[in-house]
């Protein structure tokens, strides 16, 4: 799903620097459902148009960047989350989140994980809710995107302190709604 | 937000202004929920975190199952047309090079033109003055605009037009000014020899354009021809000066070798700038 380490992202970027268009196809493979991801759990409607408005805004913007691969990783979720940011503002309100294209995820194999799946889309899209804009934000970066406390607070404007306090306090409300509804894996 | 938040939030806002969902309950749980057991939960390590906290790696792992089962949204006809465009990246940074260049090439032109112009003092006083100013912090000596006189009347003394020298009668350092017709310059302390009518006149400088000196004197009178000296060659005259009294050529006394008189003086090389120190030689302090 992902290029195999920053180094290999570091280097994809390069090369869609210096105009490859291979190279770039490859970053939009693997940053792409990430990028979906992320803006789907926040409840963005239209996922693909706007997972294809943030890469074509990336690879406009792509002459300009400059850093390592953990680096771009961060600059892309930044742009998505600024897409996400606009969307959300255009709408006026969040969409039901019954009606984003939330898949079934397909069962992995594994013991833990099937159990895992008791929890249903309607779950988790149900447990986010619960959650403030800015918790909401920190927690799907740290967990959709995988960025790093730091990368987050640049994503999102914030002091790396704020994050650290906003991530806390989102995982403290998920388990208190987790117990009151007594969703068990 | 569609939490419980908003409803509960002015109950709680004595607790926690700041985040609706702290209360004592939230307060107990982030003191349980150390910081360092976060990582671990949001791994989604259902295995390494605390019994009471599987529910939460639980729900963390089955968002992170969702994610990692995300396809690839396919790629719309914008983005492929913009892939499939000239190379956008390269163009946007050659682009960005070459307008660097030309601003870079502005900008050494400008403080170039302004260097010159400032060395030579030909700026306008306010810039000049700022220039010398600014590079009298660097160490540089730049004349200032209060210097200007001077600098202009060396300068014209050091191209042997016979201009005054410091505390001379002010005269116009332009050649062109009617040469001959001023009779103030310092040339007319020179012990000049105007030469004899016809006398082709030779000179050490290069020859001047023909036009310049006799057509002026074909619309002036002719001054008083071989007028004695009456002073010592000033020690800092140009070649004007050394002209005048080298020279052993016609010169009618209006800055024209060699045109004394009207109907032979102008035949052959007639060095203006000479002729101009000799003319003004010849020519009485109130020559007008």
């Amino acid at each position: 799903m992902t290029p195999d380490g920053p180094a290999d992202l570091e280097a994809l970027v390069g090369e869609a620097q210096r105009g490859s268009v291979a190279a770039f196809e490859r970053l939009y493979r693997d940053l792409s459902p990430s990028v979906a991801s992320y803006l789907r759990w926040n409840g963005v409607a239209d996922v693909e148009s706007l997972t294809n408005e943030v890469m074509a805004q990336v690879h406009r913007n792509l002459g300009r960047f400059s850093g390592d691969g953990a680096s771009f990783r961060s600059w892309v979720f930044t742009i998505a989350h600024h897409r996400m940011v606009d969307d959300r503002r255009a709408r006026s309100r969040r969409p039901a989140m019954g009606d984003a294209e939330v898949h079934e995820a397909s069962l992995v194999g594994d013991a833990e994980d099937d159990a895992l799946d008791v929890l249903s889309d309607q779950q988790l899209l149900a447990l986010l809710d619960r959650l403030s804009p800015d918790q909401r934000d920190v927690v799907l970066l740290r967990i959709v995107a995988d960025l790093s406390i730091e990368d987050v607070a640049v994503a999102l404007g914030k002091r790396r302190g704020a994050v650290k306090s906003l991530q806390h306090r989102a995982l403290a409300t998920l388990r208190r709604h987790l117990e009151r509804e007594e969703i068990e894996p | 937000m569609t939490g419980p938040g908003r409803e509960e939030m002015g109950r709680r806002s004595r607790i926690s202004p700041d985040d609706p969902t702290d209360g004592p309950d939230e307060m107990r749980m982030v003191s349980d929920l150390d910081r360092s057991v976060d990582d671990a939960v949001l791994r989604g390590d259902v295995s390494g975190v605390p019994a009471h906290l599987v529910p939460l790696a639980a729900f963390i792992a089955a968002l992170r199952g969702r994610v990692a089962d995300e396809p690839a949204p396919p790629v719309a006809e914008p983005l492929r047309a913009q892939l499939a465009a000239p190379n956008v990246v390269a163009l946007r940074a050659a682009r960005s090079a070459r307008r660097a260049l030309v601003v870079a090439a502005a900008v050494l032109a400008i403080v170039a033109l302004v260097g010159i112009g400032a060395a030579q003092n030909r700026l306008p006083s306010e810039l000049q003055d700022v220039v010398a100013s600014t590079a009298d912090a660097l160490g540089v000596d730049v004349p200032r605009s209060s210097e200007r006189g001077d600098d202009r009347s060396d300068a014209g003394l050091e191209q042997g037009r016979g201009d005054p020298a410091p505390g001379a009668p002010a005269v116009s350092p332009d050649p062109d000014r009617e040469p001959g017709h001023d009779g103030l310059t310092p040339g007319g302390a020179l012990p000049a020899d105007p030469g004899g009518p016809g006398e082709q006149a030779t000179s050490a400088t290069p020859p001047a354009p023909q036009d310049d000196g006799s057509e002026k004197a074909d619309k002036v009178k002719p001054a008083p021809v071989a007028a004695p000296p009456t002073e010592a060659p000033a020690p800092d005259e140009g070649v004007g000066g050394a002209l005048g009294a080298e020279d052993d050529q016609g010169d009618d006394g209006q800055g024209n070798p060699g045109s004394g008189d009207d109907d032979q003086g102008r035949s052959g090389p007639q060095p203006s700038s000479s002729g101009e120190g000799s003319t003004r030689a010849a020519s009485p302090p109130n020559g007008r």
